[in-house]
C-alpha cells in the first residue's frame, strides 16, 4: 500500500437526531483515483463534508494528509481542494474573475502565483474565449468544467469532487474524465464520489461502495470485482448491498 | 489591508455592483423616485381644480355685502396658495358637484348688526377630498380675520356708547405671547439655530434611509451565497473565517455607503420639495451627520451579521432583516416626534439599548451644544459595531452554513 492520504476510521455521524454515517472505515492512497459509489441518501456527501472538516462528527478519527480533522482543518485547506456536486459559479463575474478570485486565495493574495494558475485553469477548462464572459451566460457542461479547472488550477495534494459529471453530458462527462486523469499524472490524489457506476469504474483506480452510511466493500477496482467474482462494478455493487 | 481580505473585498464589491437590478432597486428608486414623487404629488395638488359656491341665502343687502367683501378677500388668499379653482357666488343651496360651501344662511345679517348676535356661517366641505378641505381651511381663516374686524368694531361702538376712551386691541388681547427658544444652558438660541435644529430632527428621521440598504446587502452576502450554491466550496479554500467575514462585511459596507447616500439624497430632495418651512444646515451638522451615517452603516450591517451566518436560509433572513428595518424604522420615526432623552428613565433605557438609537443622540447632543455627549453615543455605535462583529464571527458555523433544514 502507497502513502495514505485520507484515512477515516469508525467514523459515526449524525445530522440532528439522525444517524447518517455508521462506523465508517476508509482509506485513500496518494496517486489514486477513489471513487466513494453509492445510491441517492447513502451518505456520500456527508462523508466527503466531514472528511473535509466542514461537518463535525460524533465519534471516530478522521486524517487528512496526516492532520487530525477538523482540528488542523486551516493547514489541510491550503493543500487540498473541494468541487461540492451543487456547485455554481459566480454568476456575474467572467470564468476568467472567477478562477482568478480562487487562485489568489490559494496563493495568499501572490498576484503573480494567482496568474499562473489562473493560466493553468484556462487551459483545463478548455472553453475558449468564453472564459471572459460572465458564467451566467454558460451551459451547465461549461459551468462544470469551469468549476473542475478552478478545483485542479492550483495543484492540490487531494482533490475533493462530489459528483463531479452530475447532470452533464456525454462529452462534457468525457472532457471531465480526461481532465482528472491529467490531474493525477500531475500528481494529484483524487477522491471523488458518484452513483453512475458505470461511468466512473473508467476512471477509477479504488472504490469504496457505501449504503444506508455504511461501507459495504473496498479495495482496487480490480480486488473489488474479483472478491465478488463479477465482471464490473455495476454488478459488484449490487451483490454487495444484497440487490441480486 | 491584509492581502486575502482585499482579495474577498475585490470580489465582493464586483459582484454586488454588477448586480444591476438590485443596485437599481436600493439606489435608483429612491434617489430619483422620492423627488419625482413630490414632483407628481405637487403637480396634482396644482391641478385639482376645487369648485367653490358661495352661496347667500339671506337677501339683506348687508348679507350681500358682506359675502361680496369675503369672496374678494377670499379669491385673493387662494391665489396666495395657488390653488386651482373655481368660484361662484350664488344664492342656489344646491350642494351637488360643490367641493366647498360658504353658506350665508337667512338672517345672517339680523343677527350680525345686533351687539348681541352670534351670525351662522357654514363651512361645508364634499368628504374625502383633501384640496377641499385646504380650501375650507383657507375660508375660515379669512371669515375669522373679518370676524376679528366686526369685534373691533362692536368694541368701538360699545366704547362710545358708554362714552369711555378704549383701546380695541389691548381690550381683546389682554397678554400678548412672545415665542422664543432656548439651549440646555438658558442662552437664547438664535432663529438660525432653531431652523437648524428643526431640519435635524428631519435628518435624524432620515437615518431611516442611511440604515437599511446595508442590512439587506450583508444578508446577501453569506445567505445569497449559500443560496447561489457558491459558498460550501468556498468554505473548503484556505481563507481564514474572520477575514471572509471582514471582507464581507466591508463590501456591504462600502455598497451600502453608496446606496445610503443615494437614499439619504432623494429624502433630503423630497424634503425640500415639500417641507414648506424650508430646511437650514450648517458645515458642522452635514459633517456630524456624514459621520453618524457612516457609523451607521457599519453598525447596521454588524447587526446584520449574525443573522446572515445564522438564518439558514435567504427568506428566513429576510424576514428577521424586516424585523430590524421596522425597530428602524419606529426608533427613527418616534425621533421625529418625540425627544428620547427626555423620556423617563426606563423608557430612555429601551431605546437606548437598541443601538440604532444612538445614532439620533449623536445628532440630538451636536445640536443642543453638547460636543463630549455626541462623541460619547459615537462611541457606543463603535462599540456595538465591533461587538456585533466579533460576535459574528464566533457564530460562523459551516456545517450550518452548507446545510438546507427546516
Amino acid at each position: 500500500m502507497g502513502e495514505i492520504i485520507v484515512e477515516v476510521r469508525n467514523l459515526t455521524k449524525k445530522i440532528g437526531k439522525k444517524p447518517i454515517l455508521h462506523n465508517i472505515n476508509l482509506t485513500v492512497e496518494r496517486g489514486s483515483i477513489h471513487a466513494v459509489l453509492g445510491p441517492n441518501g447513502a451518505g456520500k456527501t456527508t462523508l466527503l463534508r466531514t472528511i473535509l472538516g466542514i461537518y463535525s462528527y460524533e465519534s471516530g478519527k478522521v486524517m487528512v494528509l496526516g492532520y487530525k480533522m477538523p482540528e488542523q482543518r486551516s493547514i489541510v485547506n491550503k493543500l487540498i481542494s473541494y468541487l461540492p456536486e451543487d456547485a455554481q459559479p459566480y454568476e456575474r463575474l467572467t470564468g476568467y474573475e472567477n478562477l482568478f478570485y480562487y487562485a489568489l486565495i490559494y496563493s495568499g493574495g501572490i498576484r503573480e502565483t494567482a496568474e499562473k494558475m489562473v493560466e493553468l485553469g484556462i487551459k483545463l477548462s478548455n472553453l475558449g474565449d468564453a472564459i471572459y464572459e460572465k458564467t451566467g451566460t454558460y451551459s451547465k457542461g461549461m459551468k462544470r468544467r469551469l468549476l473542475l479547472a478552478r478545483t485542479l488550477m492550483c495543484k492540490p495534494k487531494l482533490a475533493v469532487l462530489d459528483e463531479p459529471t452530475s447532470g452533464v453530458d456525454v462529452v462534457s462527462s468525457h472532457k471531465l474524465r480526461q481532465i482528472l486523469k491529467e490531474a493525477v499524472k500531475n500528481g494529484t490524489t483524487i477522491l471523488l464520489s458518484g452513483h453512475n457506476i458505470l461511468e466512473i469504474e473508467n476512471i477509477a483506480t479504488h472504490v469504496s461502495f457505501i449504503n444506508n452510511g455504511t461501507i459495504v466493500a473496498e479495495g482496487s477496482t480490480e480486488q473489488v470485482k474479483r472478491s465478488f467474482s463479477v465482471a464490473n462494478l455495476e454488478e459488484a455493487f449490487l451483490k454487495a448491498v444484497g440487490a441480486t | 489591508m491584509p492581502s486575502l481580505l482585499r482579495v474577498v473585498l475585490w470580489k465582493e464589491i464586483i459582484d454586488l455592483l454588477r448586480d444591476r437590478r438590485t443596485l437599481v432597486a436600493t439606489l435608483f428608486m429612491p434617489l430619483v423616485g422620492l423627488p419625482l414623487l413630490a414632483l407628481i404629488t405637487g403637480a396634482a395638488v396644482s391641478q385639482e381644480t376645487i369648485v367653490i359656491h358661495v352661496i347667500v341665502e339671506d337677501p339683506n343687502n348687508e348679507t350681500i355685502s358682506f359675502a361680496d367683501s369675503f369672496y374678494q378677500q377670499y379669491i385673493d388668499e387662494l391665489n396666495k396658495y395657488s390653488l386651482s379653482y373655481t368660484i361662484v357666488m350664488t344664492n342656489d343651496s344646491n350642494l351637488s358637484g360643490v367641493q366647498v360651501a360658504i353658506i350665508f344662511p337667512v338672517g345672517f345679517s339680523q343677527n350680525m348688526t345686533r351687539l348681541d348676535g352670534t351670525a351662522r356661517v357654514y363651512v361645508s366641505v364634499l368628504l374625502g377630498s383633501p384640496a377641499a378641505e385646504r380650501a375650507a381651511q383657507i375660508a375660515r381663516m379669512v371669515l375669522s380675520s373679518m370676524e376679528y374686524q366686526m369685534i373691533i368694531q362692536r368694541v368701538e361702538n360699545l366704547s362710545s356708547i358708554a362714552g369711555i376712551q378704549v383701546d380695541p386691541y389691548s381690550l381683546l388681547n389682554p397678554i400678548a405671547i412672545y415665542s422664543a427658544s432656548h439651549k440646555p444652558g438658558g442662552q437664547a438660541a438664535t432663529s438660525k439655530e432653531v431652523g437648524v435644529a428643526s431640519s435635524a430632527r428631519l435628518l435624524e428621521f432620515a437615518l431611516f434611509f442611511v440604515a437599511n440598504p446595508a442590512i439587506f446587502y450583508m444578508i446577501d452576502s453569506f445567505m445569497g451565497e449559500k443560496e447561489r450554491r457558491t459558498i460550501e466550496s468556498l468554505l473548503a479554500t484556505p481563507i481564514p473565517r474572520r477575514t471572509l467575514v471582514a471582507g464581507k462585511l466591508l463590501s456591504s459596507v462600502i455598497v451600502g455607503l453608496i446606496v445610503a447616500f443615494g437614499d439619504f439624497a432623494g429624502v433630503m430632495i423630497y424634503f425640500y420639495l415639500t417641507y414648506s418651512a424650508g430646511l437650514v444646515f450648517t458645515p458642522g451638522l452635514v459633517i456630524v451627520h456624514v459621520v453618524t451615517s457612516l457609523l451607521l452603516v457599519i453598525l447596521t450591517a454588524s447587526m446584520a451579521l449574525p443573522i446572515a451566518i445564522r438564518a439558514g436560509s435567504v427568506r428566513a433572513a429576510q424576514g428577521m432583516a424586516l424585523v430590524m428595518t421596522l425597530i428602524a424604522m419606529s426608533i427613527y420615526f418616534t425621533a421625529l416626534v418625540v425627544d428620547i432623552t427626555s423620556l423617563s428613565l426606563t423608557s430612555r433605557a429601551i431605546f437606548e439599548s437598541i443601538p440604532l438609537t444612538h445614532a439620533v443622540l449623536v445628532i440630538h447632543y451636536y445640536i443642543l451644544g453638547e460636543t463630549m455627549r455626541s462623541l460619547l453615543h459615537i462611541l457606543v455605535m463603535g462599540a456595538f459595531a465591533v461587538a456585533f462583529y466579533i460576535i459574528g464571527t464566533a457564530l460562523v458555523n459551516d456545517e450550518k452554513l452548507v446545510m438546507f433544514r427546516d
